[in-house]
């Protein structure tokens, strides 16, 4: 449209469109008349013959109207969308042109957009998408409880009446767990993690196998060929992918086993999860005994059963069945858990927690910019002053200023998301194992959409403050006075609003800095508790004999007793010894009921146990002291009295306070009804077993040699060995697979590890966890130290009449430095009282993983106020250095 | 294509004609084709006003107010580029029909 045009054009719009109509209408009326009153009608002829020319005038007057506001609305609309367009190229250009603004608020606000992206993201992955089951809100763990504690797992019988249950579930499955078999038909066998579970176990979860078939009721029967079920991802690291491999056969613990099918990429929950299934194989007695508990339940839920409701109908049968068994107490119930709370457990909370984290180090960074811009547009107020006279309305400056900070929140988005790409690719790298599906984490739809609300939320918070500040009605003021008054709104002498924001980044801070500084602290009192044995220069490795060949008691102790003594010939060996179990390596735990002979306990009351199978030589190996008596030794076989050296807190249990060494103990024991009788001959000192965060669990140690045969299946035939070298434990890993390789060339040996990296992965999550919440309170502190600069800065670039006058006075450095702290420290202060009563509320969320502090610790709180303090101090140093230098006349002057 | 679609399409057709010389007011407009056509085409005036109301809002014709001949304001239009191509593809268009139907109606 031509510039005459578009003026005329915006004059008509002003005209109301009937008017218009009307006007045109009667313009033609007017000149048809007069033509036909020049050819010689009369007047009022010509007028009649004029209406009656027209037609319809109504209907025409009102179509033409109806048009003519569908023009004018396609008018505005397209005016609007010029207008937001010129805005958004405004608003760039803009920000190119102050560079160093943009510059640093885009910096900051692309560091709070790339972490709350990426833990969005990691959150997203691991708790809230649903997992890739069949319905999976229906699938569930059911627990047994007894006196109100979930106990580690169920026993057949449990399983079966659960089955019967068909009014609460459609399916309820088995699996025993995660053992390590060996495979064996290539170069070396090697050890790779299978499950047993019953045929029903994967139609719980509703997914269908992508090649072949799962498990029917015939496969899992005693005496029926051995089949398995590969997972994705064994499928393509071992067989290639290759899509004939139903059918294949492969050797599992000596065994052949038919591949019937294989899970699609999706099942792959894990990262080191297992890599086959095979039928579990319950005989009838199994499911007809309370026997060994080694099942853990998964059931799926009717669709119109609640959890409460199959909680209390598995409740009741738990009830029942424990009354058929003298053995154990009536307190029996059933626990029914999403799958889902069990599949995440921690990781869900901690997810949230870090989110939380990350939230104020975005409020913080908001914080920073929309004060950057406050500052900027009293800067423009000039610019903004001759648009309102322009007669651009209060509104219409608004939403240019709101749709500059979009621009600005716009280009910090994109950039934060790339940002985010790369943390996240890291993050499923680096990530400590424990969080379930943290590889599956991308940035995906759900993700963009997230940036995006945040993009839009951002510019608000940054944005609307400074606009509505910004285009108040003072501004023609503003015109008449140059622009350059320093009685503009906003440039005042106390300005709350900058100190508002520079408070509440502080008190944020303090927050996050409180809670680093905590679980610090945790992460330090944990790497002082002793663990009860030195892991350093230790080698860890697993032998697994295969089922055939080994499978009476007497040869498996004879491979083991033969290993043990060509590990102790081995010249980098400094001393060897086998044991069934590792502390700390995150394995199961194999426990037993401890009855002390001399005063009778019912099985209620006696402790839960762990035990071990160890050789000769494994205290002193592990440098776990003998507090009395003496260790196991080579003179313990099968044919002498069963012995067995027990833990200190063991001994305070049976015989607090009393020597231990010399009494009897029934445990172990496979038969009912047959005791099980074992000296101490010793007592060692306490191991921490799951973590170091958690108190020892009292253990027994009893020698290999005198296993019951019973137990051995039970722990797969497996010992560890363990080995204290000279030198690098992983350079020893050779010639213990030779060593190995000479009693047995089919006996194979897992990798093999240092003890110091397991022990160290077991406080993984702890430490991965520390560093995050550290790192994101550093970068809160720098913000906020940030913040406090700016507005430090600018009281002193607005003061420097006033200061420079000072100077001209008389007074020092140090008279400027005490009205720079005057301004600064008052933000600061408030700012740190806030943040620590805000610090007692967020510390109590960091509960569940602290450990040596308590989340109220006042030392805690005291150093965040410090180091909060040290850094406002340096942060106001820099501008007030800065007043100093001022010379007087300049700052008179200038003014 | 309904008998109105075709009268409108051709009404449409002249008064883009009409404007293409030269910015005219509505009356204009009609006198314009009644001249070229020899008095043969008078185009109702009931029906040239929605016309033009409807090219407008369709961006084909601008409109501006100027002094007409009376001494009085008139909404004079002119013809934009979108229009002058509108114009272009339905006279193209309009050819080729009356290319195509005057070999059926006039043979024997």
């Amino acid at each position: 449209m031509t510039r005459i045009a578009r003026r005329l054009s915006s004059l008509l719009g002003r005209r109301p469109v009937e008017e218009e109509v009307e006007n045109e209408l009667a313009f033609h009326l007017e000149i048809v008349q007069r033509d036909l009153i020049a050819r010689g009608m009369t007047p009022d002829a010509a007028r009649a013959e004029a209406l009656r020319r027209f037609g319809d005038i109504p209907s025409v007057r009102a179509a033409c109207e109806r048009l003519g506001r569908q023009r004018e609305q396609q008018r505005s609309r397209a005016e609007l969308l010029g207008e937001l367009g010129h805005d958004v190229r405004f608003g760039l250009r803009q920000l190119g042109r102050s560079r160093g603004f943009a510059g640093t608020a885009i910096a900051t606000l692309v560091v709070g957009i790339a972490a709350m992206s990426t833990v969005f993201s990691v959150l997203e992955a691991v708790a809230l998408r649903p997992l890739p089951f069949a319905d999976p809100d229906r699938v569930v763990r059911i627990v047994p409880t007894r006196r109100g504690s979930p106990l580690d797992a169920g026993a057949g019988v449990e399983l079966a009446v659960l089955r019967g249950l068909d009014r609460a579930f459609v399916q309820v499955g088995a699996t025993a767990g995660s053992n390590g078999f060996t495979l064996s038909g290539g170069s070396t066998p090697i050890v790779v993690a299978g499950s047993r579970v019953t045929a029903d176990y994967l139609r719980v979860f509703g997914v269908h196998p992508m090649l072949g078939r799962g498990f029917s009721d015939d496969d899992d029967r005693p005496g029926a060929p051995h089949v398995a079920v590969l997972s994705h991802q064994f499928w393509v690291q071992q067989f290639a992918g290759d899509s004939s491999i139903i059918g294949r056969s492969m050797t599992l613990d000596g065994e052949p086993y038919t591949v019937v099918g294989v899970m699609s990429a999706s099942f792959d929950l894990r990262r080191y999860g297992e890599s086959f299934w095979i039928p579990l194989r319950l005989s009838q007695e199994q499911l007809g005994t309370f026997g060994h508990r080694f099942l853990l339940l998964f059931a799926r839920l009717r669709p119109d059963v609640s959890r409460a409701a199959a909680a209390q109908a598995a409740s009741a049968v738990a009830r029942e069945l424990a009354t058929r068994d003298p053995e154990h107490p009536v307190e029996s119930a059933m626990e029914i858990r999403p799958y889902i709370d069990d599949f995440v457990k921690d990781s869900g909370r901690r997810l949230f927690v870090l989110l939380g984290a990350v939230s104020f180090v975005m409020l913080i960074a908001c914080a920073n910019v929309a004060n950057l811009l406050l500052a900027r547009g009293t800067a423009r107020m000039q610019e903004l002053a001759i648009r309102a006279a322009l007669g651009a309305g209060r509104g219409r400056l608004v939403r240019q200023l709101l749709v500059e900070s979009l621009a600005l929140a716009g280009v910090s988005a994109i950039l934060g998301t790339g940002v985010a790409l790369l943390l996240v690719k890291w993050l499923a790298t680096a990530g400590p194992r424990s969080v379930p599906r943290l590889d599956h984490a991308t940035i995906d739809a759900s993700v963009l959409a997230f940036t995006a609300c945040l993009t839009v939320l951002t510019s608000v918070l940054v944005g609307l403050v400074p606009a509505l500040r910004i285009s108040a009605p003072q501004l023609e003021a503003t015109l008449r006075a140059g622009g350059r008054s320093t009685r503009l709104a906003g440039a005042g002498r106390r300005d709350p609003l900058r100190s508002l924001f520079v408070s509440a980044e502080v008190a944020l801070a303090m927050a996050l800095l409180t809670g680093s500084g905590l679980l610090i602290q945790t992460a330090v009192a944990a790497e002082r508790v002793q663990p009860g044995f030195d892991p350093k220069g230790v080698l860890v490795g697993r032998v697994i004999p295969s089922a055939r060949g080994y499978t009476d008691a007497a040869a498996i102790v004879g491979a083991y007793e033969r290993i043990y003594e060509t590990l102790k010939q081995l010249p980098d060996v400094r001393s060897a010894a086998l044991t069934s179990l590792v502390p700390l390596s995150g394995g199961g735990s194999a426990q037993t009921g401890v009855d002390p002979q001399d005063h009778h306990m019912p099985e209620a009351d006696q402790p839960n146990v762990d035990f071990r199978l160890v050789s000769a030589g494994y205290l002193p190996t592990m440098r776990i002291p003998l507090l009395s008596g003496r260790d196991i030794s080579l003179t313990d076989r099968s044919t002498t009295p069963s012995v067995a050296v027990i833990s200190q807190s063991l001994a305070e249990k049976l015989w607090p306070g009393q020597n231990a060494v010399g009494r009897r103990i029934d445990a172990l024991g496979t038969e009912p009804g047959h005791p099980h009788w074992l000296e101490v001959i010793g007592v060692a000192g306490d191991v921490h077993d799951l973590s170091l965060t958690q108190p020892p669990v009292p253990t027994l140690y009893a020698p290999f040699t005198q296993t019951p045969a019973v137990l051995w299946p039970a722990i797969q035939r497996s010992l560890f060995i363990v080995a204290r070298t000279n030198g690098s434990p992983t350079a020893v890993i050779s010639s213990v697979r030779r060593a190995l390789h000479e009693v047995d060339p089919s006996l194979p040996m897992d990798d093999g590890q240092r003890l110091e990296d397991l022990v160290a992965r077991s406080m993984a999550t702890t430490r991965f966890n520390t560093l995050l919440l550290s790192v994101l309170g550093a970068i809160a502190l720098a913000l906020a130290a940030g913040g406090v600069y700016g507005v430090v800065a600018y009281f002193v670039s607005q003061r420097r009449h006033e200061i420079g006058l000072r100077m001209a006075l008389g007074a020092g450095p140090l008279d400027v430095w005490r009205l720079v702290l005057h301004r600064g420290l008052g933000p600061v202060a408030a700012g740190a009282v806030v943040g620590g009563i805000l610090s007692v509320f967020t510390a109590r969320l960091l509960r569940g993983q602290l450990y040596g502090v308590q989340p109220s610790d006042p030392g805690t709180v005291l150093m965040a106020i410090a180091l909060l303090g040290v850094v406002s101090l340096v942060a106001m140093l820099l501008p007030a250095r800065q007043a100093m230098r001022v010379a007087p006349a300049v700052a008179l002057s200038g003014g | 294509m309904t008998a109105t679609d075709r009268l409108h399409g051709t009404l449409d057709s002249l008064v883009l004609k009409a404007l293409s010389t030269q910015p005219r007011h509505g009356y204009g407009i009609v006198c314009w084709i009644r001249e070229r056509s020899d008095d043969a085409v008078v185009v109702e005036d009931g029906s040239l006003y929605p016309a033009l109301y409807r090219m407008e809002r369709d961006s084909w014709i601008e409109a501006e107010w100027g002094t007409s001949e009376l001494g009085r304001k008139a909404k004079f239009y002119t013809i934009t580029a979108k229009g002058r191509r509108q114009l272009k593809a339905r006279t193209a268009e309009f050819v080729r029909f009356v290319a195509a139907v005057s070999p059926i109606l006039l043979s024997a």
